[in-house]
């Protein structure tokens, strides 16, 4: 524990390496200060001793020497209250550019229970918590990406008040926490490498040109949802998904070069939206980026592998904080 | 009102109640009802949600009660005042008690009102108060923290950090420096103080009969003295007008020690009476470290005694104090007109005898001999009131008995001097200690003989032999102690009480010795039996106060600072927010009540592809101003902007 050490936290400078974890606080990384009501409550104790000294008033001696000794027995409360915590995984799933990116920790206490406990990323609303003693206990922080490309949402902070609110100890974390955001989808058409005209994809309606009407199989999950035989499930014969067949020649290839958005950014948006549109419509294409190519699939790995190399396009693979 | 505040409202009430309590009975009654009524309205109103006043008119409520408090306390400033605007203050401050920093600072006021109570009266009792109001306090500091233990749970907290908080309290007591006289010249006028003053006139020691209170307790380190032998010695009046006696000037001597006589050690608690005179058994031989013996045979303590001190006396209660100093003749000076009866009298003994021991003897039979009768209630005397007490009143307590037979003495050219001083003592068989009250004060007589020295003459014992023997309540006629709330109207109850109120006392006694009557001097002991010698440390230690203070108020001043960022109007961007919503309102996205802002722009942005990314950079934002820390004045202007910006069209139906 580092009493009143004015060492300034919550900047975790660059050149410090990641904390690898699981993590367990210990003494060496937990911080303790006054809270801005500790002096107020410090300032008082000393009005209070001047006044005993002055009037000698031993009961006054007493109160002060109590009070003054609660308030330093609070801080080793404040401190047990957080030693120990350990933090085991931290993740978050792929979000897109502007969408909150939610990390999942799973922190683990070992005994006693704990109190009041706030933890927190820079820009993220604290969450006050308390935990129970040798369970496993899940905490999400949702945090704006507001970027593509990795996200990392900076030092985790824990730190408690607890129990009288008259020292604050904390910790900060340097945790190697990330989130792959992907570029924001910008609405338009789809738009393949084949035809530079438009194939408009409204939802539920079948597109021309890119695909056959094979027939109906019984739906499964995971089917798209633009695929369900909506008429079938009016007249009340049942749950059925369209099946396509792409025909030869007729795969879609989004190109990044042939689009006519004015920037880069831009152009990954769109491309991210027609991929999305591409995946709803159980298309198979490929993605063409400047130095890039991906083959022509289809499927959720293959979704997630293009709009990874969108976010990551020209992006170098160490960023930043928002 | 949120439910927060409504939890916290309660326990908040209940330790400025508790802590409030000893001050209601001192306090003006306008603001003992001023407190309750707020109180119980503000509690009344958080259940039933009444009106709550805004803060324009609770500064107009505080600013009202402060102008009262100070017209009440005839615009003086002190003690008094102070207590009096903190209660005004306490009394308004629940209505304001939203943030937790408010609940904080009650709290910190609370522990403060703790120490203003123990400013007026220092006992067992009140240390007792302070534990309790401590713990009650800091339990509730404790739920302001973390609202969700039970109560239950917080006090037990409370509890445990209380005692592990005891060794600290107890080290820093012993060991914190105490210094001697007061530090910035300012003293306590709030303790009331009754005792022997340092004139004696007729009804100066009978008035402190009706108090019960303790004048000082005395431990004997061997058996106790008898009691014709328990003549406390307090103060001697030298001068005389013609109807006051004074004390005259004294000067600190080395006095001689005393020949003949076994010793007696023991040790007093004396309660602060404001004085410097310390008391001691008929004629002490040694003075304590706070005080010098005078040349009359008096201690006196360097300082006013304000707080409880206690110390260890020497005394032979067999004495002879030797040689007559020539600068003792002024116990022979009288003023020169008045009293021309008493003076007659006195000569004419002094023709008669040629003895001063006859003369003494005379005197002593004139009293017992004429009917004079012990009262509290004695008749006013006039124009020569020796004159007039002697042979016509005859009627008075022992200040008048003493004061005519000094008089008398003097004018028989014998040295004679009054004490004034303490006479008995109740012995409490739980502490082997005796109690002397205020109501045992008492005043007698020393007069000179050769041979024999200063020779103690009591001559109240002429007239009532049981005030020596069985105190004051024996000594007087039945039906004036009518008023007085005696043990023995209790009839039969009367042991079991007695009983009690001895071991109460006892505990009193050792809560004193220990705690309450530690000072500079004790400090001293107990540092010198571990070898350690300290001078006055009263100097360095002024010093080391200011310097601590200093730096506590500036590193004060700078964590506001470095903390307190200038906080954006959080109602202004609650404003705009509810703009920003009537605008999604309008293209067919409406707020469910209930719903969170964060949870409201998921929902609205995957409704609305197209304007998720206004919808998200708005409510983060929001979410930054409203609820995380950092909401600055620029954050605020962009959030304005980016709402007044913000214009969704309607979907276009197809």
């Amino acid at each position: 524990m580092k009493l009143l050490s004015f060492k300034p936290f919550n900047k975790g400078s660059t050149s410090k390496p990641f904390t690898t974890l699981p993590l367990t606080l210990s003494r060496k990384r937990i911080y303790i200060l006054p809270t801005r009501h500790g002096w107020v409550f410090i300032l008082i104790l000393l009005a209070m001793l001047i006044g005993s000294v002055n009037y000698k008033n031993n009961l006054g001696f007493l109160l002060t020497f109590l009070l003054g000794g609660m308030a330093f027995v609070s801080i080793f409360h404040s401190y047990r209250n957080l030693l120990g915590i350990q933090i085991l995984t931290v993740a978050a799933q792929p979000v897109f550019a502007g969408d909150r990116a939610g990390f999942k920790f799973s922190i683990r206490i070992k005994e006693p229970e704990r109190a009041a406990v706030a933890i927190s990323l820079p820009n993220a609303e604290k969450i006050i918590k308390d935990f129970d003693a040798n369970k496993d206990n899940w905490i999400r922080i949702p945090v704006a990406a507001n970027q593509r490309g990795i996200f990392r949402p900076g030092s985790l902070l824990i730190a408690t008040q607890y129990p009288l609110g008259l020292f604050r100890a904390w910790s900060t974390i340097r945790l190697d926490a990330k989130c792959l955001v992907y570029p924001r989808p910008l609405p338009g058409p789809l738009t393949t490498a084949d035809d530079a005209g438009a194939v408009n994809g409204d939802e539920g309606r079948d597109i021309p040109g890119a695909e056959d009407f094979k027939g109906l199989k019984t739906y499964q999950q995971g089917d798209p949802l633009g695929h369900i035989a909506w008429k079938a499930l009016s007249r009340g014969q049942g749950l059925f998904t369209k099946m396509f067949v792409a025909q030869a020649g007729s795969t879609a290839m989004l190109d990044f070069d042939a689009l006519l958005e004015p920037n880069t950014e831009r152009k990954l948006s769109r491309l991210c939206d027609m991929i999305l549109q591409a995946c709803s419509h159980n298309l198979v294409f490929g993605l063409k980026l400047p130095g890039k190519v991906i083959d022509p699939n289809r499927g959720e790995a293959h979704r997630q592998k293009c709009l990874k190399a969108l976010a990551l396009y020209a992006m170098p693979e160490t960023i930043t904080n928002t | 009102m949120k439910a927060t505040n409504k939890k916290h409202l309660l326990p908040i009430l209940g330790a400025i109640l508790l802590a409030v309590s000893p001050h209601l009975f001192r306090l003006p009654s306008w603001i003992v009802i001023w407190c309750l009524a707020f109180w119980a309205y503000v509690l009344a109103a958080s259940k039933n949600n009444w009106y709550r006043p805004g803060r324009t008119i609770l500064v107009i409520l505080t600013i009202g009660g402060f102008i009262g408090g100070l017209a009440t306390y005839g615009f003086k400033f002190n003690l008094d005042t102070g207590v009096g605007l903190l209660a005004v203050m306490l009394g308004l401050k629940p209505f304001e008690m939203k943030t937790h920093r408010d609940r904080m600072i009650t709290l910190c006021l609370v522990y403060f009102l703790v120490i203003t109570n123990l400013l007026y009266s220092n006992n067992l009792v009140m240390s007792l108060f302070m534990f309790a109001s401590v713990l009650l306090a800091t339990a509730v500091l404790i739920r302001i923290n973390h609202p969700r233990g039970s109560f239950a749970a917080n006090l037990r907290l409370s509890g445990v950090i209380m005692v592990q908080a005891l060794p600290m309290m107890i080290v820093l007591f012993f060991l914190f420096p105490r210094i001697q006289g007061t530090l910035f010249g300012m003293s306590n006028q709030s303790i009331a103080r009754t005792g022997i003053n340092d004139r004696l006139s007729p009804g100066s020691i009978s008035q402190l009969v009706l108090s019960g209170e303790i004048a000082f307790r005395a431990e004997f380190k061997n058996s106790i003295p008898g009691p014709d032998r328990l003549y406390w010695r307090g103060i001697v009046f030298q001068h005389f007008d013609g109807k006051t006696w004074s004390r005259g000037q004294t000067r600190p001597v080395r006095q001689a020690p005393l020949s003949a006589g076994s010793t007696v050690g023991y040790t007093i608690t004396l309660e602060p009476q404001g004085e410097k005179w310390l008391f001691a058994l008929d004629m002490p031989i040694t003075s304590p470290p706070m005080a010098r013996m005078q040349n009359d045979r008096t201690l006196m303590a360097y300082h006013k005694l304000k707080a409880r001190i206690r110390y260890d006396a020497v005394s032979q209660t067999t004495y002879n104090t030797g040689d007559f100093k020539p600068e003792e003749r002024k116990a022979l000076i009288l003023p020169v007109q008045g009293n021309p009866k008493s003076t007659a009298l006195a000569r004419s003994w002094a023709d008669t005898f040629d003895n001063p021991a006859k003369i003494v003897n005379k005197a002593l039979e004139f009293f017992s001999q004429n009917d004079f009768v012990y009262s509290l209630n004695p008749p006013g005397l006039k124009e020569d009131a020796i004159d007039d007490f002697l042979f016509k009143t005859r009627k008075g307590y022992c200040e008048h008995y003493a004061s005519a037979f000094a008089f008398l003495m003097r004018k028989a050219k014998i040295p004679a001097r009054i004490v004034g001083g303490y006479l008995g003592g109740e012995l409490n068989p739980y502490g082997n200690y005796l109690i002397v009250r205020q109501s045992d004060a008492h005043a007698w007589v020393e007069v000179w003989l050769p041979a024999r020295g200063w020779v103690r003459i009591d001559p109240t014992s002429a007239v009532a032999p049981e005030r020596v023997e069985q105190g004051f309540e024996a000594a007087l006629p039945p039906e004036e102690l009518e008023g007085f709330l005696l043990l023995k109207h209790f009839g039969p109850l009367q042991s079991h009480l007695k009983k009690i109120i001895f071991r109460w006392d006892a505990a009193n006694n050792y809560w004193n010795q220990w705690v309450l009557g530690y000072s500079y001097w004790r400090q001293r002991e107990l540092l010198a039996k571990v070898g350690i010698n300290i001078g006055s440390w009263k100097g360095p230690f002024k010093w080391i106060l200011l310097a601590l203070g200093l730096i506590s108020f500036i590193v004060f001043m700078i964590s506001m600072r470095l903390f307190k960022t200038p906080v954006a109007n959080t109602d202004d961007a609650q404003r705009f927010y509810v703009k920003f919503c009537a605008k999604l309102t309008r293209v067919g996205l409406t707020r469910k009540p209930g719903q969170g802002p964060v949870d409201f722009a998921k929902t609205a942005g995957d409704l609305r592809r197209d304007l998720k990314v206004n919808i998200h950079k708005i409510t983060d934002l929001y979410v930054l101003l409203r609820y995380a820390r950092g909401g600055d004045e620029n954050t605020l202007k962009k959030f304005k902007e980016r709402v007044k910006e913000f214009d969704p069209k309607p979907i276009a139906e197809t």
